[in-house]
């Protein structure tokens, strides 16, 4: 009877956490509904746009929703935005799409977790004759109206420049990347090795940490005890994303050893006011969730829209961080 | 003939030891002995203590014939939860974070036994796999898909303290590791209730006949991989200084890889602790050796994939030849 008690007691205690807790997250479901009432646009028959991203286990991505959902709202535009559990889940992804496509959305805005998996979707909403614009990540579709996102190689480059400046030539850095095959970190990976071949870093390694924290951490901690044991010293852990950044900058902080992140989440940028990371290249999600839905709209209104649309990037340093930050933490108590 | 009957028992019994003794000398001499240098040492237990700790949890739950496929969605709601009480409430203390956080697991677990036990769900693999998909999911939810940081130094402590000389120092979280195999082994086979553990293992029927309480004895061990699970939670969480809601994306798997390479039997009653230790220090050298020997990751997968196969293979050859040998000795009395 104690035991059972006891059981129970401990199941009640779950339960209550989960709740309590859940108050922090409480207005996300209340942002969802704003999206189902659109005003009139004028033209007496509001635009429908579908938005397919890679997951919402991200807060890169809940970033991007906000922007959307915000700009929908302003322009009255009838946004679904949906994504599957998870960023390997491809085929939820096409799932997604053709859901979208059977609720008969006039502009598609996609992310591709993988380009050729969910062409074959995409090519059947042009075929239904749905607009189709790829954000973040680009699409190979021949008939897509534009690309929205980062120039990752770019942005990657830019963010290696600076970085590269701050450890001076002559220094050495590893490079941790994400999944072997993404083409995003292909693109970031090629983009900060160029960066500081340009410096004249040395790059000793170049390492897939498939952007976790743990993997991160892992790979770190080795790799510098490798080169520290054949006598090389390391300068500079530079990676593709924030998540490896974080777990790479926890394993070898008490060496000095530099690190710079790629994406510019809000626990990576308080490290870099603190002075205790270098730095780390911004992308703007939220202003890709904008400009997403302000392409759409522009596209039904008969205008011309660029092919590739930059949607802009920022090496945030100690210099820049704060102000940073304070924009970045509006827009996400925006997104709830 | 008795004596080299036992010589075989003892090489039997130690076989994943001498495997990874083995693996050791492999590494070594591939390394130009690096492998061997303290630091690294070091490193390989810093790196062992989570797949260790929930390899723990889930060798109680395979001893029974179950399975825990949640193991790593409990690590991350543990922390998570932790991570809100700290975040929404303020408070920091570690003595309200660090039972949270193991209370959180432990009734996580529960849960598990009870919808296996009190809803007769067939097998604990949907159980599991239906809570695995509800803890990530909660985990994310009451985070806001946000890592949490900022834990106090007292919280962090297991996962980052060392105790030695600064050239040889072992990790707090290693020597926890160590002692809760020791009170898990002494529980496992000194105690009733771990007997009565690996009798429902050996036959759930007989164990129901002979007035075990078989539920009960269910419940405990899933609860007890839920406690595991929240302790290598608080490993993480001192080692990366915050909790991640994807956590161990992961664990899972490799903490039923390091039970099975241990020598742990799916079909339960079979394993002990000492073996699965020597399995999760075994993955935990093969990815840090291969990361030495600059092996890329995805050879690595290939390398920890195949020693699963053959650590199973070796296992089914061993007790083979065991039924032989039981076999051979009736006939003798019988002939006698």
């Amino acid at each position: 009877m104690k035991k059972k008690l006891l059981t129970f007691l401990l199941a009640l205690i779950l339960v209550f956490s989960v709740t309590a807790m859940g108050a922090c997250s409480k207005n996300n479901g209340g942002n969802a509904n704003d999206s189902g009432n659109p005003a009139d646009n004028g033209a007496g028959k509001s635009v429908k746009v579908g938005f397919v991203v890679k997951s919402l286990a991200d807060q890169y991505w809940i970033l991007v929703k906000a922007g959307a959902e915000v700009a929908a709202e302003e322009n009255g535009v009838d946004l679904t935005f949906i994504a599957p559990n998870s960023e390997s889940d491809v085929a939820k992804q096409v799932e997604n799409i053709e859901t979208l496509i059977a609720n008969g959305v006039d502009i598609l805005c996609v992310a591709p977790s993988n380009d050729e998996t969910v062409l074959p979707a995409l090519q059947s909403a042009v075929d239904a004759g749905i607009k189709v614009i790829a954000v973040d990540t680009d699409s190979s579709l021949p008939d897509k109206i534009s690309f929205i996102g980062t120039g990752n190689e770019n942005a990657a480059r830019e963010g290696a420049l600076w970085a590269g400046e701050q450890i001076g030539e002559g220094g050495t850095a590893i490079i941790l990347r994400g999944r072997l095959g993404d083409k995003t970190h292909d693109d970031r990976s090629a983009g900060l090795e160029a960066g500081l071949k340009e410096k004249g870093v040395e790059i000793l390694a170049v390492e897939p940490a498939d952007s976790t924290e743990e993997l991160g951490n892992n790979k770190a901690l080795n790799l510098v005890n490798k080169f520290e044991s054949e006598g090389k010293k390391v300068d500079l852990i530079i990676t593709t994303a924030d998540s490896m950044a974080k777990g790479a900058y926890e394993g070898v902080k008490d060496k000095g050893i530099k690190v710079y992140g790629f994406d510019g989440t809000i626990p990576v940028c308080e490290l870099v006011g603190s002075g205790d990371m270098l730095g780390t290249t911004a992308q703007s999600p939220y202003e890709m969730g904008v400009l997403g839905i302000e392409t759409a709209i522009k596209v039904m209104n008969g205008e011309t829209v660029e092919k590739v649309i930059d949607s802009g990037q920022k090496v945030i340093s100690i210099d820049n961080v704060s102000e940073f930050l304070k924009d970045l933490q509006a827009k996400v108590n925006r997104a709830g | 003939m008795s004596s080299v009957n036992t010589l075989k028992r003892i090489i039997g019994k130690l076989g994943p030891l001498l495997a990874l003794v083995l693996l050791i000398i492999i590494l070594t001499i591939a390394t130009d002995g690096k492998f061997i240098s303290a630091s690294n040492i070091i490193n390989i237990f810093r790196q062992t203590p989570i797949i260790a700790l929930m390899g723990v949890g889930m060798l109680c739950v395979i001893l029974l014939g179950g399975i825990d496929l949640s193991a790593g969605s409990m690590l991350a709601i543990s922390i998570c939860v932790s991570g809100c009480v700290l975040k929404n409430l303020g408070i920091s203390s570690m003595f309200v974070l660090l039972p949270v956080c193991i209370l959180t697991g432990i009734a996580a677990g529960t849960v598990n036994g009870l919808l296996l036990t009190k809803l007769h769900l067939p097998h604990p693999f949907i159980a599991t796999l239906g809570t695995k998909n509800i803890y990530r999911g909660l985990a994310l939810l009451i985070t806001g898909a946000a890592a949490i940081s900022g834990f106090s130094a007292g919280v962090t402590w297991i996962g980052t303290a060392r105790v030695g000389s600064p050239q040889f120092n072992i990790p707090v979280s290693f020597i926890m590791t160590i002692l809760l195999y020791a009170i898990t082994h002494i529980f496992l086979t000194r105690t009733g209730l771990g007997r009565k553990i690996y009798s429902f293992g050996g036959n759930k029927e007989a164990a129901r006949l002979a007035g075990i309480n078989t539920d009960r004895v269910q419940i405990f061990c899933y609860a007890a991989s839920g406690f595991f699970c929240a302790m290598a939670g608080i490993v993480y969480v001192g080692r990366l200084n915050s909790a991640v809601p994807l956590a161990s994306l992961e664990g899972d798997l490799d903490a039923i890889a390091a039970c099975i390479i241990g020598g742990a039997s799916f079909l339960g009653g079979k394993g002990n602790v000492w073996g699965t230790l020597i399995g999760a220090i075994m993955i935990a050298v093969i990815r840090n050796g291969c990361d030495l020997m600059g092996v890329s990751s995805d050879l690595q997968q290939i390398v920890i994939g195949a020693v699963i196969v053959l650590a199973v293979f070796v296992d089914v050859l061993r007790s083979k030849a065991e039924a032989k040998a039981k076999r051979l000795a009736i006939g003798k009395t019988q002939d006698a």
